[in-house]
């Protein structure tokens, strides 16, 4: 196979404009693990779209916004109240639920979704904008509710990420160090590129002057992984890229951090695995 | 309120599979413009936009666990469900087959500015750059992309080789990055 002609042919503007037949979408998805040309002609041909569509882009009207969230809410209320939608009526839901939610409105999505059963399709065309309640996937929502159950522990709250389906994101938990025994911070590693994303969303701002750092400790040694900058509203910060560390720590140090990390001052801490 | 900022893709893919609010904010404040432009376009008309664009939300959230990132970006994902969910509706209102074929008749000899219904998208808003596009180029992207019409059914209904739309396609998206850079 000409790779050279292959990316002439035509296939990947087809492909990323949504115009490929199934066969070729398959094609060009194989061709791609193996060619990383052509995984950058997809990448080019992507910018070329995504141009397209912020040249093309219009404000949609204001009051929108609240009525999508709305409608958003919702779905997070179907994906919290009972596991199985199929099942008609209203039963206990199996695990012990979040219990924060409507179970008024569940159930009756729930009765709405079983009368309405017959019309349920697949995700192709035919979909009724009026239904749109009646038009829910059943199938893929049942899919998709199996493999939360199986994936799913009892974790808290909408702030927490849920990564469970990356399986090489890592998620570790750093727990409170002596005197700040009742802190505790959470670190999400992805091996496969080394990015590192630290919450301390829970802890106090560091004091005037200082900043948390993050150490990670590679061969014994602790090496600076990055300041956190707590001034923002911000949930999550990119970390320096770590490839692999025995164990790391967070201390708070002067504003823009030290060379190496003040012990005494060490905050929480946590091992991977 | 601060906006959260993303400092990649990665993160915000991350986030949203883990139905963060925050990055769902995020998407909709940096996102729903270009997506609402594609289902306006698709739809020649605003009444139900609005509507398709909360349908193409629910989806993204619904899809959002089974998004791979090596697939395509998160943008190139989102704008083929906007533009699949405008083009579903086109069709099931039934737009009569001669219909489109008056309107792509007209396009094909259409002079800049030339008031015939499928034309209504010159005169809200299209940009420059678009507009500058060679005629031929054009039609076919806005019968491809924003019309739902198959290679195929293009060849039939331009009169062309299907081998002839292939390249032409490649040619107007060629001619779009020149007109991009």
């Amino acid at each position: 196979m000409n790779i050279e002609e292959y990316i002439s042919s035509g296939i990947v503007e087809a492909y990323v404009l949504g115009l490929a037949t199934e066969s070729e979408v398959r094609e060009i998805r194989q061709m791609m693990e193996q060619y990383p040309e052509l995984r950058a002609a997809v990448q080019e041909q992507e910018e070329v779209l995504v141009k397209y569509a912020q040249q093309n882009a219009i404000a949609p009207p204001p009051g929108l916004k609240q009525t999508i969230w709305e409608a958003l809410n919702g779905e997070k209320a179907i994906d919290e109240a009972q596991p199985t939608i199929i099942e008609p009526a209203f039963h206990a839901p199996r695990q012990q639920a979040p219990a924060k939610r409507n179970y008024a409105l569940a159930a009756s999505l729930a009765l709405l979704i079983v009368s309405a059963a017959a019309n349920m399709w697949l995700l192709n065309s035919n979909h009724n904008m009026n239904n749109r309640i009646a038009g829910l996937n059943l199938q893929q929502r049942a899919i998709i509710k199996e493999k939360n159950e199986a994936l799913a522990a009892a974790e808290n709250s909408a702030a927490a990420l849920r990564v469970m389906s990356l399986p090489k994101l890592l998620k570790i938990d750093l727990a409170g160090v002596g005197p700040h025994s009742s802190q505790s911070a959470m670190l999400y590693w992805d091996k496969s590129s080394g990015d590192i994303f630290l919450d301390l969303n829970t802890m106090p701002q560091a004091p005037a002057g200082k900043q948390y750092q993050l150490w990670a400790i590679i061969d014994g040694k602790p090496v600076d992984a990055g300041i956190y900058d707590l001034s923002g509203a911000r949930a999550m910060i990119k970390m320096k890229t770590i490839a692999r560390a025995e164990m790391f720590a967070v201390t708070i140090e002067k504003a823009g951090g030290s060379p190496a990390p003040t012990l005494d001052q060490m905050v929480v801490a946590g091992k991977p695995g | 309120m601060n906006t959260p900022i993303f400092h990649s893709e990665t993160e915000l893919v991350a986030l949203l599979k883990g139905k963060d609010d925050k990055a769902f904010n995020y998407l909709y404040d940096n996102y729903s413009a270009a997506l609402y432009g594609v289902i306006f376009k698709v739809l020649d008309k605003e009444d139900l936009a609005g509507d398709v664009l909360q349908e193409v939300f629910v989806k993204i959230w619904r899809g959002m666990e089974q998004y791979d990132p090596a697939k395509g970006r998160l943008y190139t994902w989102m704008l083929n469900i906007a533009r699949n969910a405008a083009i579903d509706l086109l069709r099931s209102r039934s737009f009569q087959k001669d219909q489109k074929t008056t309107d792509i008749e007209q396009n094909a000899n259409l002079q800049e500015n030339h008031n015939t219904p499928g034309a209504n998208t010159d005169t809200i808003g299209l940009k420059k750059s678009v507009m500058n596009l060679k005629q031929e180029f054009r039609v076919l992207i806005d019968m491809a992309y924003f019309q739902g019409y198959t290679q195929e059914e293009i060849s039939k209904t331009l009169g062309i080789p299907l081998g002839t739309v292939k390249t032409r396609m490649r040619n107007a998206i060629l001619e779009l990055k020149s007109v991009f850079k």
